[in-house]
């Protein structure tokens, strides 16, 4: 069966007809090409298929990238799906395993030195102290609850995308019905400390029960806020309860002065 | 190289004029806005993480296929929002009324006719498309990873013949008939998968 060869220069007018970077008169000559000539308008189709196909490829190739880095995990998927792995640690509350991976990832970056975000011309060593080791909680993937709340989700993309106020704006609606809410608190304390109100966090992490898995990390940002405020004493205080490596570094430099 | 200009704006048309061109930046936006609604609609309708990802891909296929078929447009500031959920909907409760669940009774939706109705639209649109076009992809599959490589280049990323010529590190005349090589290794392999069915 005679499937019309397509020369190079054949290929190369189509693709710009497809581009619409002919001239309109081109154009309109391709176009009458097309529509008398059968056979034309079959090659001028199949080219269009095979770029179409060729860009698909490529779309969802990056739309896995773009799922994997923003959505996927493993612990949740694996849950999800019933399967225990030997290589990971299916726990009870996947969300908390996950926070973990996290807050370990946080840690790391906290060696490295982030946080500048509030260093405004901190004149006291403390303030200082607080700009070296403040970094932000870099998010949830998912929200905590069991019952998904489309809301909080929403407001979690917001923050990852740092649009701190929008985020805050949604959580705050939340935080009416659930005041207590310990993720609620957590992200709205973190995302006000981020913009750089720093006293007007200090209620929301005060709000983080005990028995919260926030209350650790909580601990951290109370102990880094009263440290900001010169209000050594507390700050020592939550630094020796949360008593991360962190903590203890900071409480070095502190003792040091 | 050729930087691709930063799309601040939510307009809708100037989002879509850039999904036309495959901008990185707008295609991230839009799957990482509007992928979470999804997620919670099929997980609240019994579906797991795994058929939210697959039915919001295909989905985005669809708008990206409308788009290009320059026979997209939004009704208003929320449209390719709207469009992207509704789609993605509509498949997962076509999945759910399929045999292997056509033993449930616990949807209401299944009885909303409109739903049913703007379902057929959709999936006319994609038939019409989709034998020719996932013949060509397995076709695409089967080509060598070199040309798979050079072919998105320029129909995806669309970079330049110079541009390319600088990444592979080869002349632009040679990029040139490479690439009008590949496609008609590609194109002879489409029709001869036609002509073994």
């Amino acid at each position: 069966m005679n499937k019309n060869n397509i020369s190079q220069e054949e290929l190369e007018e189509i693709e710009r007809f497809l581009n619409k970077e002919l001239s309109e008169e081109d154009h309109s000559v391709f176009e009458e090409k097309m529509m008398i000539d059968n056979s034309f308008s079959e090659k001028v189709e199949e080219i269009r298929v095979l770029i179409q196909v060729v860009e698909e490829d490529g779309l969802s190739k990056q739309m896995e990238a773009i799922h994997k880095k923003n959505f996927a995990s493993n612990n949740i998927e694996v849950e999800a799906s019933n399967v225990a792995t030997e290589d990971k640690v299916v726990s009870i509350n996947s969300n908390k395993s996950l926070y973990r991976k996290f807050a370990f990832a946080a840690s790391i970056a906290l060696l490295v030195g982030l946080g500048t975000y509030l260093f405004n011309n901190a004149t006291s060593e403390h303030e200082q102290l607080f700009a070296t080791h403040f970094t932000q909680d870099p998010g949830l993937v998912t929200p905590m609850s069991a019952t998904d709340n489309y809301e909080f989700y929403r407001g979690m993309v917001d923050y990852k995308q740092e649009k701190y106020a929008l985020a805050i704006t949604r959580w705050q609606k939340l935080l009416i019905e659930k005041p207590t809410n310990d993720s609620l608190n957590y992200y709205i304390g973190v995302s006000k400390l981020t913009q750089g109100e720093v006293e007007k966090s200090l209620s929301y992490f005060e709000k983080i029960e005990a028995k919260s898995f926030f209350y650790n990390d909580a601990l951290l940002y109370l102990g880094l806020i009263n440290l900001k405020q010169g209000n050594i004493e507390s700050a020592k205080l939550y630094f020796e309860k949360n008593n991360s490596i962190k903590a203890k570094e900071i409480l070095n430099q502190i003792n040091q002065e | 190289m050729k930087t691709k200009p930063k799309i601040k704006t939510n307009n809708q048309s100037e989002v879509l004029q850039a999904l036309l061109t495959n901008n990185e930046v707008v295609i991230d936006r839009l799957y990482v806005s509007n992928y979470p609604k999804v997620e919670y609609f099929i997980l609240n309708n019994n579906g797991n993480k795994q058929d939210a990802k697959d039915i919001f891909q295909e989905a985005f296929i669809v708008l990206w296929r409308k788009v290009r078929g320059g026979n997209f447009v939004p009704q208003n500031e929320t449209g390719v929002e709207g469009f992207l959920y509704r789609v993605a909907k509509n498949k997962w409760l076509d999945y759910l009324r399929s045999a292997k669940y056509k033993k449930s009774e616990s949807f209401d939706h299944l009885t909303d006719n409109r739903l049913m109705k703007e379902n057929t639209e959709i999936e006319k649109d994609e038939n019409h498309y989709e034998e020719k076009l996932s013949s060509a992809m397995a076709a695409f599959k089967h080509l060598g990873k070199d040309c798979q490589v050079l072919l998105k280049k320029f129909y995806f990323e669309k970079k330049n013949m110079q541009e390319i010529a600088k990444e592979l590190v080869i002349g632009s005349a040679s990029v040139r008939n490479k690439k009008y090589r590949c496609m008609q290794s590609l194109k002879d392999l489409v029709n001869n998968k036609r002509e073994l069915t």
